[in-house]
């Protein structure tokens, strides 16, 4: 086993035994999605494209994408976005 | 919210970003602890969002090696608006001496309000006022409202009590007037006097004073008849007098009768007629005697003959042909409504002259009768209440007849 992933294991055995959030030590995105019009993205790791009609995010499991329609990025920080419009659909490119 | 309601205070721009790579030039921005937000595309190499404006001069830094284009759509803020006013330096002096007059205007009384004021009048209250340096213009904080009712009291035995507060830049004085001490009846005597009734009626309140009542309430008595005794006592060994003070209210009964006829002086025609015209103008009336300038009968019946009005302009005018027929005083026969309208006139005169200006009237009946000789006798029934008593000195001390 590569010591990479001895670490994300030993990681997660530690925040399991903790109680810790699993987000805030694996550094997985994490997607709170209010109803059809907001959805705030924690622990993404840059913006890959912003448009009107989709928005995508570089995150530690790949490119998230968001599709939508009159999507705005409300709120843009290192760590956080918090997109609102029409929301139509979140997934991960394979 | 806080964070939208800090941005709006501190002032935030609305940037347009043109150019390629916009992405990578916003998470360049973001890495490097520049907050932005609203960030929206708005065409295919265009994008709109707000940034702080701190945040816009360190973009700025960031633009330089970039293949991007930033600039200012809008400025927003209250720093923004504040700013637009520092050329503005006569304004904000303005505001700046506006806001301290208005401060100091604060401080100091522009109104007085005096409430409670019947016999006492406002100006006195107001003279008084100023003779303690409390007036329009004072400083708020020199007047002292806990010690301003006291000496108002003080300086006016009328005012039973006064009280003042201050309302904003309002004083407001309150008074309460002292109940008149009654007047009791005396003729500045030194003997022992009693109340005795100067008319017939039934008493219907009576208020001792001094002395001893000897009628009650409901009583019937008759002129002449003693209701406040100055006698306290009388026995065999000495005799205690005073001097009666009292008021007595009794129903009196009054009957007053006058009688006119068979002929009566009423003004008559004469048989002289004149034509007249008579022109008013605003209001004013000239009256002309055909149109020479004559006075016309001070006692004349007028009756127009012909009249004509231009009331609905600006300017008011009336003009009237009248013939006007010469009245004189003379005794004359009368029809038997003049006669009943004379003799009640008669009558309603004799009772005018008869009654006190104390007595209230209860009731009223009128009537008229006819005579033998043809003349009419018109009747008028009063019922009054008034004040009886009429002080006497004491004819002689006599013992109790309780």
């Amino acid at each position: 086993m590569s010591n990479k992933k001895r670490k994300i294991r030993l990681g997660r055995r530690v925040a399991e035994a903790l109680d810790l959030p699993a987000e805030a030590v694996s550094g997985m995105p994490k997607l709170t999605l209010q109803g059809r019009e907001a959805m705030l993205v924690e622990n993404h790791k840059g913006l890959f494209e912003c448009g009107e009609n989709v928005v995508r995010l570089h995150t530690a499991c790949g490119i998230l994408r968001i599709t939508g329609e009159g999507l705005t990025l409300l709120e843009l920080s290192a760590e956080r976005l918090y997109v609102a419009g029409k929301l139509c659909g979140a997934e991960y490119e394979p | 919210m806080l964070t939208g309601i800090w941005n709006s205070v501190a002032g935030y721009v609305i940037i347009e970003i043109k150019g390629k790579g916009l992405e990578r030039f916003l998470n360049l921005a973001v890495h490097s602890g520049i907050e932005i937000w609203r960030v929206r595309r708005t065409g295919v190499a265009t994008i709109t969002a707000r940034v702080s404006v701190e945040g816009f001069y360190a973009l700025r830094t960031l633009v330089r090696g970039q293949n991007v284009h930033v600039c200012i759509l809008e400025k927003r803020g209250l720093i923004m608006r504040l700013s637009r006013l520092r050329f503005r330096k006569v304004l904000l002096y303005g505001w700046a001496i506006v806001l301290a007059l208005l401060v100091a205007a604060s401080r100091r009384i522009w109104f007085i309000e005096v409430e409670g004021c019947d016999t006492v009048r406002e100006a006195e209250v107001l003279a008084a006022l100023d003779t303690m340096e409390v007036r329009i213009g004072s400083r708020r904080n020199a007047v002292p409202t806990s010690q301003l009712g006291g000496e108002l009291m003080a300086s006016d035995p009328r005012i039973a009590w006064a009280g003042a507060r201050l309302d904003g830049v309002t004083l407001r004085v309150s008074l309460q007037e002292a109940e008149a001490i009654p007047q009791l009846p005396s003729g500045g005597q030194k003997t022992p006097v009693s109340i005795y009734a100067a008319k017939d009626g039934v008493i219907t309140s009576i208020t001792v004073y001094d002395g001893k009542a000897k009628v009650h309430v409901g009583d019937a008595v008759l002129a002449g008849q003693e209701l406040i005794t100055g006698v306290l006592r009388s026995d065999e060994t000495h005799t205690l007098l005073t001097q009666a003070r009292g008021e007595v209210m009794a129903t009196v009964l009054y009957r007053f009768q006058a009688t006119v006829g068979p002929t009566i002086t009423k003004p008559v025609e004469t048989g002289e007629t004149r034509i007249c015209a008579r022109i008013g103008l605003f209001g004013w009336e000239f009256l002309s005697s055909g149109f020479a300038a004559e006075d016309a009968w001070e006692n004349a019946r007028e009756e127009p003959t012909f009249q004509y009005a231009l009331t609905n302009c600006f300017l008011p005018f009336t003009a009237e042909r009248i013939r006007l027929y010469e009245l004189a005083e003379r005794e004359t026969s009368a029809t038997q409504d003049e006669l009943a309208q004379a003799a009640l006139r008669k009558a309603e005169r004799v009772m005018s002259e008869t009654l006190s200006e104390n007595a209230r009237i209860l009731s009223k009946e009128s009537g008229t009768v006819w005579l033998e000789d043809g003349a009419l006798q018109a009747s008028i029934l009063v019922t009054t209440e008034e004040n009886i008593g009429e002080i006497k000195e004491i004819k002689e001390p006599h013992g109790e007849q309780d």
